[in-house]
């Protein structure tokens, strides 16, 4: 028993110890200089610029030796402590590095304090500095203007020749510029890759329930989703990066910026290469003293002359500002860098995908989607198109309305659509095969949804699917992705999401909105042995040209028998039967008549069993009209 | 000792969480829904609506949320009790009012519901 309770608590304290690397922590390299004793003759006591603390811990000055690596906690950089390990009392410097994960967007401001010298850069720029022999009397600041949930690397490195030894190292957000102090939540050490998260944000339409909804989670109410336990964690191979220190030897050449292609071509010593890499093409990306960090294009290798990049920038580089320029001979019609090369494999996350699931029966939940109002909408923005149908109608104000309207998905919006969505209303011909989301709905991205116009809809190609496939190589620890919902057939976009406006679409969708009511009224009744329900139609002062009803039954006792239209004109009625509900109504596609109040449906079906009453075996599910001017009107049952 | 004691006293507790419960059979009386302000009712559950004069009455069942009607039914009262079946199979709401008219059109009573 002793022995478990012991195994149980070593187990206890190792998973504690273990868990103490990562957010928090920090890297650390140490450096014995000035050859532990104070000497000189390689360096000055105190660097005054950032190319002098670079030869201080430049390790091919024989005075300059790593002494101890490791991670220490973030207040043990930043609070004045000497605790991290080191060389003696004097001559040392420590170099700290971390990933800086900043929660906030705009600028930052560090501050640095130190006795001696010490300078702290973000991604290779030096922002602070507070050089020269000194004791810690003041903070200096510089600021940084970053992105929320971006990875940036922090480098703050510090120096102490003889006396006092201190640093100090602290911040501001953007939302308090004035409160300084250090955050373990925004640091985290440099070896811990962060884990990638995920968070989808669907923009539903109204007329949906986005907790109905879900990708591995539910949706919540606003349409969001953590998706990070759905993303793919594996990263694959995918290229080289070359990374350089000053040197000694030019092993480097940088030709003469081509401004036709706005790039650099770069040669490498293959010297550098040979025996390093068997395939000189993987150098995808090139880090470059301070000059550049970044991706290349590999253009050649010769295996006694040069690995040639490319770097394509339309910035050039600012060899007079680097602050390697002591490594940086300009020649003519070139710079020779004395640099030494180390590579390093690079790995990316795969391609990642989601997939939406729901809890709504499709076949119910596409019948209010595909109504009456966007067959008549499709009619009548056909019918607005010209004598020859090319002209854009009046009646779609944005691209996706085309989209969603092109049934058959060729590419047009014409008449052979306009029948399709009739034959489904009818129940002719139903849109799609099968019910389900991959057969009904597009997932778009926010930004491509926006861009849609009515001159560049038949250029969108996303094909229906629930499933949507997207990039997480953001270089962000947590990756945001703004969906939108477009379902085929909805013409009014009754249930698609709503476009932002842009100079591709215009203000207004006319369906879309409900403006005005109707009232129609259900009267059900068991006559021997059969039962009835009648539904009438009261259009008030409106134009009616068209009127949906689903009338729920219950199959367990009902079988739907068929129905008796009253209407004037000659209206398309239509009543199919869905197995527990049946959708019926009327529609004069060209708006030439309208129906009023003595439209009358009379919906008859037998019973399995002798029946006294029948209140609640049927009953009204959704409704649907719309008005001669393309309006989806409201239908209040009473 | 101490031991053999806690394992008897799990078994005892997993046996008597394993012990399915039996439900009571509920015997079904009509319900004089219009007698209170708010019932509970199920699929296929009796009320009993009393009226005073015979004629030919309307039962309406609304959605107590949108105020909508969601279905009606006509039938040829009796005076005293009638006893009257409530289905709730195809109904997508939960509350409900019931409203009971005369052929005039004229309230006799109204009451609310609950699907359960």
């Amino acid at each position: 028993m002793k022995k478990i309770l012991v195994t149980f608590l070593i187990s206890l304290i190792a998973s504690i110890s273990l868990a103490q690397s990562g957010v928090g922590y920090v890297n650390y390299t140490s450096y014995k200089t000035h050859n532990g004793t104070g000497v000189i003759n390689q360096y000055t006591q105190f660097p005054n610029t950032a190319a002098e603390f670079d030869i201080l811990l430049n390790t091919a000055n024989s005075n300059t030796t790593i002494t101890h690596t490791g991670e220490v906690t973030l207040a043990t950089m930043c609070n004045g402590s000497t605790a991290t390990p080191h060389w003696g009392g004097d001559f040392y410097a420590i170099k700290f590095e971390f990933w800086f994960i900043p929660t906030e967007t705009g600028s930052y401001s560090f501050g640095i304090n130190s006795d001696d010298a010490s300078d702290i850069s973000v991604d290779g720029t030096i922002i602070s500095t507070y050089y020269g022999g000194h004791a810690s009397s003041g903070y200096q600041y510089g600021s940084k203007s970053m992105v929320a949930g971006t990875r940036y690397k922090i480098v703050a490195r510090y120096q102490e020749y003889g006396g006092g030894d201190a640093l100090y190292v602290r911040w501001s957000r953007p939302s308090a510029p004035n409160s300084y102090s250090y955050w373990n939540e925004e640091v985290t050490n440099i070896n811990s890759t962060p884990t990638k998260k995920a968070i989808a944000n669907f923009n539903f339409n109204t007329n949906l329930t986005a907790t109905t909804f879900a990708v591995g989670s539910a949706l919540s109410s606003a349409g969001l989703v953590d998706i990070t336990t759905s993303l793919d964690s594996n990263k694959v191979a995918s290229g080289v990066k070359a990374s350089t220190t000053s040197g000694g030897v030019e092993w480097c050449v940088i030709y003469q910026y081509d401004a036709t292609n706005q790039r650099y071509r770069i040669g490498i010593d293959s010297r550098e290469v040979n025996g390093i890499l068997s395939t000189p093409s993987s150098i995808s990306s090139l880090q470059l003293f301070d000059l550049w960090d970044g991706p290349v294009t590999f253009n050649s290798y010769d295996a006694n002359g040069w690995t040639e990049v490319y770097v394509y920038t339309a910035t050039q580089f600012n060899f007079s500002g680097s602050t390697f320029s002591s490594n940086i001979r300009a020649g003519n019609g070139f710079y020779g860098l004395q640099a030494e090369f180390t590579f390093s494999q690079l790995s990316t996350y795969k391609p990642q995908s989601i997939t939406l699931t729901t809890t709504n029966t499709i076949s119910t939940l596409y019948n209010s989607i595909v109504t009456v109002t966007d067959v008549y909408l499709a009619f009548k923005e056909l019918a607005n198109g010209g004598i020859f149908g090319n002209q854009s109608g009046n009646e779609f104000g944005y691209g996706i309305q085309y989209k969603n309207a092109d049934v058959n998905e060729d590419g047009a919006f014409n008449e052979k659509d306009c029948f399709a969505l009739l034959q489904h209303l009818t129940g002719a011909k139903t849109l799609v095969d099968t019910f389900n989301l991959n057969k009904t709905l597009r997932i778009i991205a926010q930004t491509r949804y926006d861009s849609i116009g009515k001159s560049n809809w038949n250029a969108f190609t996303t094909p229906l699917g629930s499933s949507y496939s997207f990039d997480i190589n953001t270089g962000k620890s947590i990756d945001s992705l703004n969906f939108t919902m477009a379902w085929k057939g909805d013409a009014n976009l009754s249930h698609s999401s709503t476009p932002k406006s842009n100079n591709l679409t215009s203000m207004s969708v006319r369906a879309a909105s409900v403006s005005n009511e109707i009232n129609a009224s259900i009267l059900t009744e068991v006559i021997g042995d059969s039962v009835y329900a009648y539904i009438t139609l009261d259009p008030l002062a409106q134009n009616v040209v068209g009127a949906q009803f689903q009338l729920n039954y219950d199959n367990l006792v009902l079988t739907f028998k068929g129905i008796k239209f009253t209407t004037k004109g000659a209206p398309t009625n239509f009543a199919t039967d869905k197995g527990a509900y049946v959708n019926l109504g009327s529609l004069i596609s060209d708006g030439s008549t309208s129906l009023d109040n003595t439209t009358t449906y009379k919906v008859s079906f037998s019973s399995s069993s002798k029946l006294n009453n029948m209140l609640g075996l049927v009953s009204i599910g959704t409704t649907d009209a719309v008005n001669k001017s393309g309006q989806s009107l409201k239908i209040r049952m009473n | 000792m101490r031991s053999i004691k806690i394992i008897i006293s799990c078994c005892i507790i997993f046996i008597i969480s394993c012990t399915k419960i039996q439900p009571t059979p509920i015997t079904q009386v009509s319900q004089d829904v219009f007698s209170t302000s708010q019932s509970s009712v199920t699929n296929g559950m009796e009320i009993v609506v009393n009226l005073k004069t015979a004629g030919v009455y309307t039962l309406t069942m609304g959605d107590s949320t949108t105020n909508q009607v969601v279905t009606r039914e006509r039938f040829n009262g009796k005076v005293g009790e009638n006893k009257l079946k409530i289905y709730t199979n195809t109904l997508s709401t939960k509350y409900l009012y019931l409203l009971l008219e005369d052929q005039y059109k004229t309230k006799v009573a109204r009451t609310s519901i609950t699907v359960n």
